[in-house]
């Protein structure tokens, strides 16, 4: 046993050739959820389904719970909710989640009526005659209602309703202190900002990052807007990205912001305005072709 | 309107191309092994002893009538002629419920019936390009018996009356498809209606009282036209005009419902069932019960069918020695009394079982391409629960119908008053399930490796050994050639004793190309 929920080593997959994830090397602990984050196509489904045992690695290795995946322990502690929830259309939705359970070992069915409730799906439709939605809300009840020690979610939310995706994120929380250890991939970037402490992006198959959102967002800095006769700041420690506005100026400030205000506190400012980096503009920073990573 | 139904045209026939690739390579196969048997057995003069043999009811049920068989197109349209119409047929129609009701179920047609024109036009173009690929299997055909030296007239006639039961079945599956949904209900009906037709067409060449039955199957119309013998070709006219009827019934039909949707569908809401739901081995059985349940009741009704000529046979044997004599020549002289008979009966139901244990195993294929097997393997089970959980439910499947065939050809049996024990043909069913668990384990072998192509290859392989098993003796084809049927060895139990050593072999066969195949499974990457 290493001690972490979700290992992997050097996880490799190539598919005819074409490298689709490239020695991976992430950890997710028991009570973490981590956001997986990259563009499409990047490898982030590859790697949810080596986790699960879907797909064999080419060479490396993953682990849950310390157990290699697709091994009778790791299957019996891990459930999946992918993006694209394809099932036998003549079950109902109560008898799919009840299939899910059995299949899994275990199924809090008090819990199950409470999601059942909570995200409102009328369990007695056939899973042809349900909505992108709710067959979403299918998965992700068969899979809460497990309480499995590892739960890997793959865009779990794309299909469904604001309401829904507040259910969901209250689900989340309530796995997330229950110790249960989670790996969430979308591109709502503002639903990973509010439920992720940790993100790990990935491009081209190849992780590019592995940091907590308040790193990254300390590294990015913070945007300052400047009212009134500021003169020239580019020379403040921290100071960077200066442009001009109609009535002062916009500058980013990486690090502490003290040098910033000490030369401010000597000028005539009539305004002043900060904003944090939101997650979207991280993740562009990464993914843009023509902007260098950080590191 | 070009753009949208030009779309649907080539989808259509991007969905249908490797199986009518296939069927072409087969019925040329099958055509020119079945023209150079003719030679083989005595050209025109060794076909005249044959005369007597085309009266008696039971063959003509099983073949149809033919006055003589004076040429080797002659022999292939009467002796293969009805069962390369029945193939067709089983094609046509699962294409069409394939690319128009599956069509629906997965969404293809959403995008392709959205054009300004509306979607009439798409299953008009659709149906069209059906009806294109029955032509092709026409067009084969006639040219593999033009090519192998028959008279164009004949094959002309015959190779329309193919192509005309081929339309017939794509019409019906067009029009099951309005009717039911999902994919898996139209197919069931469209089948069920290709088998019942076929069977019409036996009941009406069983005797002269029923004969009227042939006007009321394709089957019976394409036996009508007399192709390589009294040449009747006004029979194409119904060929044509009844698809376009059925066709068009369908295509009325598809107006004035909503994509998606059909005339009759099990209702969206149903109270859960979750006593199968328990086990991989239940689901299993459930998933795969309907598809059983439909093949005991065509094997059954075959059997059943099969067995009323039971009586017949051997009323006319016990009447005309000759004929017993003519049987003796042509290596059937089992098929004189009634157990001989069944036995013959079983031999070819051991084809068709090979076909149910194939369609069975390959439900894990395309349940994995279809990516349904995502979340079960996510959620706990195993790869090999989930495999051992389809084998068995295929054994006990197998065999369950195979003991259902042979008491329904029984009761076949004792209805035309022929004297015959239960065990008989219970018998000679088991004894035809002897090369099942080698067709099993080449389909896991393939549905491990190429499951894409599973059902198709393995549905090609199932038609090359038949074709061996039951020519390759007459062409004097060698020894080796003749072992790689599986087939072969399925002896004519209970008149002769049940080839065990064979048996033993095909069964460690099987079982070898199993574990290859689990093994492989196990590797696989699962999933779209």
């Amino acid at each position: 046993m290493t001690g972490h929920a979700i290992e992997t080593t050097n996880l490799t997959k190539s598919f005819s050739g074409a490298v689709a994830v490239d020695r991976l090397n992430l950890t997710v602990d028991a009570g973490e959820v981590v956001g997986f984050l990259g563009p499409n196509g990047a490898g982030k489904s590859t790697t949810l389904r080596m986790l699960l045992g879907l797909l064999r690695p080419t060479s490396g290795s993953a682990a849950i719970l310390g157990h290699a995946t697709g091994s009778d322990f790791a299957r019996g502690h891990v459930a999946y909710v992918p993006g694209d929830i394809a099932l036998w259309p003549q079950l109902t939705g109560s008898e799919a989640i009840s299939l899910l359970g059995s299949l899994h070992g275990s199924l809090d069915e008090k819990y199950r009526d409470e999601l059942i409730a909570q995200f409102d799906l009328d369990p007695d439709k056939r899973i042809r005659a349900y909505s992108k939605g709710n067959r979403q809300k299918v998965a992700l009840i068969a899979a809460f209602a497990t309480r499995a020690d590892v739960l890997l979610l793959d865009e779990p939310t794309s299909g469904l309703d604001p309401l829904m995706g507040r259910a969901f994120r209250d689900c989340v929380i309530e796995a997330q202190q229950r110790g249960q250890a989670l790996l969430l991939s979308s591109h709502m970037l503002s639903e990973i900002e509010h439920l992720c402490a940790r993100v790990a992006m990935i491009r081209s198959g190849k992780l590019i990052k592995v940091a907590d959102i308040a790193e990254l967002r300390s590294r990015a800095g913070m945007e300052f807007e400047i009212s009134g006769e500021v003169g020239d700041l580019t020379g403040v420690a921290g100071v960077s990205d200066v442009s001009a506005l109609p009535d002062g100026v916009r500058v980013r400030v990486t690090g502490s912001p003290g040098p910033l205000l000490e030369a401010l506190a000597r000028r005539n400012v009539t305004s002043l305005r900060t904003r944090e980096a939101s997650l979207e503009e991280i993740f562009l920073s990464y993914y843009d072709e023509s902007t260098s990573p950080g590191s | 309107m070009r753009r949208t139904t030009t779309s649907v045209h080539a989808l259509v026939w991007r969905q249908i191309r490797l199986s009518t690739l296939v069927l072409s390579a087969l019925l040329v196969l099958i055509i020119s092994v079945g023209l150079a048997s003719f030679g083989a057995s005595g050209g025109a003069k060794g076909m005249l002893s044959m005369r007597v043999l085309l009266t008696n009811p039971a063959i003509t049920a099983l073949y149809g009538h033919a006055r003589s068989l004076p040429t080797a197109g002659s022999l292939v349209a009467w002796k293969m002629g009805m069962y390369l119409a029945l193939a067709v047929a089983v094609w046509a129609a699962l294409m069409a419920t394939r690319v128009t009701r599956g069509g629906e179920d997965d969404g293809t047609w959403d995008l392709l019936v959205i054009g300004r024109e509306g979607r009439q036009p798409a299953l008009a173009m659709a149906t069209l390009a059906l009806g294109e690929g029955g032509l092709v299997l026409g067009l084969v055909t006639l040219l593999s018996l033009v090519i192998g030296g028959q008279s164009f007239v004949d094959s002309l006639l015959y190779a329309t009356g193919l192509t005309g039961v081929a339309w017939s079945a794509a019409a019906i599956g067009v029009t099951a498809s309005q009717l039911l949904a999902p994919r898996r209900s139209a197919s069931q009906v469209a089948l069920g209606t290709v088998i019942v037709l076929f069977v019409l067409r036996m009941i009406a060449d069983a005797s002269n009282a029923n004969g009227w039955l042939r006007w009321t199957s394709p089957f019976g119309w394409l036996e009508n036209t007399g192709a390589f013998q009294h040449r009747a070709a006004v029979w194409c006219v119904p060929l044509v005009l009844g698809p376009c009827v059925v066709a068009a019934f369908g295509w009325s039909l598809q107006r004035d419902r909503d994509i998606g949707s059909a005339w009759w569908t099990r209702a969206d809401r149903s109270a859960p069932r979750t006593s199968l739901l328990r086990s991989t081995w239940g689901f299993a059985w459930r998933e795969r019960r309907s598809t059983v349940f439909g093949w005991a009741l065509g094997l059954g009704l075959w059997g059943l069918t099969v067995g009323y000529l039971t009586n017949a046979l051997v009323v006319f044997c016990h009447s005309d020695h000759a004929f017993v004599k003519l049987l003796d020549h042509w290596g059937y002289g089992s098929m004189a009394n009634g157990k001989g008979f069944i036995a013959e009966v079983c031999v070819l139901m051991s084809v068709a079982m090979g076909f149910f244990v194939v369609t069975l195993m390959t439900m894990v294929a395309s349940d994995s391409l279809l990516g349904r097997l995502d979340l079960p393997f996510s959620f706990g089970t195993g790869r090999t629960e989930w495999l051992a959980s389809t084998a068995l439910v295929t054994v006990v499947s197998v065999i369950g119908v195979g003991l259902f065939c042979g008491l329904a050809t029984w009761c076949g049996v004792v209805v035309s008053g022929t004297s015959m024990s239960v065990a008989t043909p219970i018998e000679g069913m088991l004894n035809a399930l002897s090369p099942m668990l080698l067709i099993a384990g080449a389909s896991l072998l393939l549905v491990a490796t190429l499951p894409r192509f599973a059902y198709v290859v393995m549905a090609a392989l199932l038609g090359v050994s038949y074709l061996i098993a039951a020519l390759g003796p007459t062409l004097n084809w060698p020894q080796p050639v003749l072992d790689s049927s599986v087939f072969h060895f399925v002896r004519l139990v209970p008149t002769e004793p049940t080839n065990w050593s064979a048996t033993i072999v095909l069964c460690a066969v099987g079982l070898g190309l199993a574990t290859v195949g689990y093994l492989r499974f196990l590797r696989a990457d699962i999933g779209r």
